[in-house]
């Protein structure tokens, strides 16, 4: 009877977490919709079977790209496989490599906190890997990964109430519901509730990112493919701390791959109107200007993407 | 010990199931001898502290050591020999905490009062400065003073062993944040431990925990983002803040000291009931009664009580003192001290003036209880200004808005609705009305002359909080408040 008692509270235990974790990974929760993003951005990606370029980084690539303006200028397939920074680099590089066939372009854009990391991880590093099926991806200690697995059947009273907003409101679950389109690129624009500051970059890209970048170069030309990086563009302060700490970061990023930026600005930009709800997020407008850069840029840098003659006098 | 932290469980889980196993299979092998528990629980307690904090593990084990063989020594002398042996121990202890705690408070904030004090002093100070308290320092200080204490004036004055000893002081689950136990309630089940494991201690130390969780992550933790602290200007403001603070620093400390007697219970440990539903009080006495319990009944037992003496007469001015004392032992700075003499005063206004208040309140009022409730209440919230805020200037500020009729405006009131508009505002309303509902049962059980918690305790109902919990526990878990001190 006392051992019955004590069963009803590993149901009950057991019961709702797994409620949570469904709610979490399945239904409504932030994670649920980096895993689908994800999911519809592999598929996606499929569906192309010659050459493209893969644009990869956190949100500081999925909300920064017009894949369809690139695509119209390069003639070659565009796809947007930004996700999220908070995956770390360790969680990123990997999960976007599986997606590089022979003759790939792998643009890698990564914001700042992935280039400035000492151990490739960050918050979403550990419960990234668990939804995309692979737990432990990019050597999470065990202590995190558990923590970050008991965590995803735990809901929140905040998230519940988003999601009751979202069922009344619009009579669907997913709240951060953000349709892409058939190139992968974000489709809303958020607004920015808070003031503007411009900000600092208060030192040069770790030692430790330079390496597995380095690394993840060579797995890409494992593949067959061809690793570019890119500064993202920010909005952030141009002063002389920053602009040493960028212009360092770029040539430490140069050593290891093509690197695309605008020599003069570094891609520092001081124009808030740019940007959308954070320093990294633009504007679906300003989305367009930082593709056309690019373009300019992929042409200008990389062989493959050179225009021809005939191109050239159009 | 942080229980809101994923490292206090995972340590603990690292721990115990290496441990438990070789219990296990050397029972069977009959090699397991029963003395083997108790070197367990010490080695579990002290590298769970040690996860917790090395600095303060160190200090924490010096002073264990020192305290131990001192009050072995002073058990072996007699009258005055052995009071002066307790007194060195006592100022040894309080010392630990004054220089931990107190020194910065004491160069800045008293000396500072009437002369310049250099910005850097702390570079010139032959002892080095920590910015930072020990975790538990206050707690278990207490603690081993009250055992020197009941120690000497026990009839038998039997030696303690070592282990006994670390284990009593260093008993995990309340060594940070107490309850603070005393040597006749803690000892007898800590001496020669053995771990019960029995079906009884699980259930009752899981709806402890439940309902230590709910309390902590469901109530306090989705209630402290949306206490603002920076806004002074708006009276509205300043109350609403003041009176979430109040929701909060209870379901924050009391959740936490039930998470501790959750644990204790499944080791087969009861340790004090620490709160005992103090929103229900009807007065300032009443409320000291219900709050805190452990170090309440340690300022009247260990200084209110020696410091008066045969001195009767004068017993309001030591409960005064007493009070500001408690005050100051919550944190080394001003605020505190006012909080402490606030309530303080409050008891000795209760001494003088309530009987007559009472009578009064009674012939125009059908119901004086709820008076005296809703007195009782705001005054404990108007404390509770003096207690969450630190910063001297911005609390002078706050009780000059209070005090400013025009502070508050209906447009202030508007300002103060629109500040929780939108999904924060439901949230903020949800968790209100689960505290509120909380406070409402724990008040009819009190009205009942039943046990405060027992409605939570039930069966299905500590099942249904843990369930809660799991789904509603806030993201971001705060910090423990009492943790700071």
């Amino acid at each position: 009877m006392k051992n019955k008692r004590l069963l009803t509270w590993v149901l009950v235990a057991a019961g709702i977490w797994s409620a949570g974790f469904v709610y979490n990974v399945f239904i409504g929760g932030y994670p649920s919709w980096l895993r689908e993003m994800y999911g519809r951005k592999v598929a996606l990606a499929a569906e192309i079977d010659q050459p493209k370029i893969i644009i990869a980084g956190g949100s500081g690539a999925h909300y920064t790209i017009n894949s369809e303006v690139m695509e119209a200028e390069l003639g070659v397939p565009v796809i947007n496989f930004g996700t999220n920074g908070g995956i770390g680099l360790n969680v990123l590089l990997p999960s976007v490599l599986d997606q590089v066939n022979p003759g790939d372009t792998m643009l890698l854009i990564p914001e700042y906190p992935l280039l400035l990391t000492d151990d490739g991880l960050d918050d979403l590093s550990a419960s990234f890997g668990m939804m995309i099926g692979r737990p432990g991806l990019g050597g999470v200690p065990a202590h995190d990964l558990a923590h970050n697995f008991l965590q995803l059947g735990v809901p929140s009273l905040q998230a519940l109430v988003r999601t009751g907003q979202d069922v009344v409101r619009e009579g669907r679950f997913d709240y951060y519901g953000d349709p892409l389109t058939q190139r992968g690129d974000a489709t809303i624009e958020i607004p920015r509730q808070a003031d503007w500051w411009k900000m600092r970059i208060r030192s040069q890209v770790s030692d430790y990112a330079v390496e597995r970048l380095q690394q993840f170069a060579d797995e890409v030309e494992a593949r067959g493919g061809t690793l570019v990086l890119s500064l993202p563009w920010l909005y952030g302060s141009t002063e002389e701390e920053t602009i040493n700490n960028v212009q360092a970061t770029a040539n430490a990023l140069s050593e290891i791959a093509v690197t695309l930026y605008d020599p003069e600005t570094l891609n520092i930009q001081t124009d808030s109107d740019l940007f959308a709800d954070t320093h990294y997020h633009l504007k679906i407008s300003a989305r367009v200007l930082r593709s056309q850069q690019l373009v300019e840029e992929l042409q200008a840098s990389v062989p493959a993407f050179q225009p021809t003659a005939s191109e050239a006098t159009q | 010990m942080n229980f809101s932290e994923f490292s206090f469980w995972w340590v603990l889980l690292l721990f115990c199931v290496p441990f438990f196993t070789v219990r296990m299979v050397a029972k069977s092998f009959n090699l397991w001898r029963p003395a083997f528990d108790a070197v367990g629980l010490a080695a579990m307690s002290l590298i769970l502290f040690l996860n917790a904090s090395r600095a303060s593990f160190i200090v924490f084990g010096v002073e264990i050591l020192f305290n131990y063989f001192m009050v072995k020594w002073m058990l072996t002398k007699e009258g005055k020999q052995a009071r002066l042996i307790a007194a060195a121990i006592i100022i040894f202890d309080v010392g630990v905490l004054a220089y931990f705690k107190y020194l910065t408070f004491f160069v800045e904030g008293v000396i500072g009062l009437g002369t310049t004090v250099p910005e850097n002093w702390e570079a010139g100070f032959p002892l080095p400065v920590f910015n930072q308290i020990p975790p538990g320092v206050s707690f278990y200080t207490f603690q081993m003073v009250a055992f020197v204490v009941d120690s000497l004036k026990a009839r038998r004055k039997k030696p303690i062993g070592l282990l006994d000893y670390v284990n009593f002081v260093s008993f995990f689950p309340q060594i940070v944040a107490g309850p603070i136990e005393r040597r006749s309630a803690l000892l007898p089940q800590i001496s020669s431990f053995r771990f019960k494991f029995t079906a009884e201690n699980w259930d009752w130390g899981l709806r402890w925990l439940s309902l230590g969780l709910f309390m902590k992550f469901v109530l306090a933790d989705n209630i402290a983002p949306y206490i603002q602290m920076d806004q002074v200007a708006n009276a509205w403001l300043v109350w609403f803040s003041a009176f979430l603070f109040t929701l909060r620093i209870y379901f924050d400390f009391a959740g936490y000291s039930f998470m501790a007697l959750g644990i204790a219970r499944v080791l087969g440990v009861k340790l004090t009931v620490n709160f005992l539903a103090p929103y229900t009080s009807q007065s300032i006495n009443e409320f000291w009664r219900r709050w805190h319990v452990s170090l309440s009944t340690w300022f009247r037992d260990y200084v209110f009580l020696p410091l008066m003496g045969s001195r009767k007469s004068l017993a309001p001015a030591f409960l005064f003192v007493t009070f500001t004392l408690s005050g100051f032992w919550h944190g080394a700075a001003w605020n505190f001290i006012i909080w402490g003499a606030y309530h303080g005063a409050l008891l000795l206004l209760l001494r003088y003036a309530g009987r007559p208040f009472n009578r009064f309140v009674g012939r125009y009022v059908a119901r004086p209880q709820i008076v005296s409730w809703a007195m009782t209440f705001s005054a404990v919230v108007l404390g509770c200004l003096f207690f969450m805020e630190t910063n001297s200037g911005r609390l002078v500020a706050k009780i000059k808005t209070l005090i400013t009729p025009w502070a508050y405006s209906p447009s202030n009131f508007g300002e103060l609705i629109a500040r929780f508009e939108g999904g924060g505002g439901i949230v903020l309303l949800l968790s209100l009305g689960l505290a509120i509902t909380f406070l409402l049962m724990e008040y009819w059980a009190v009205r009942q002359e039943r046990p405060e918690y027992e409605l939570f305790l039930h069966p299905w109902v500590s099942r249904a909080l843990l369930g809660m919990t799991i789904l509603f526990a806030a993201n971001a878990p705060s910090e423990f408040i009492y943790f700071d001190f």
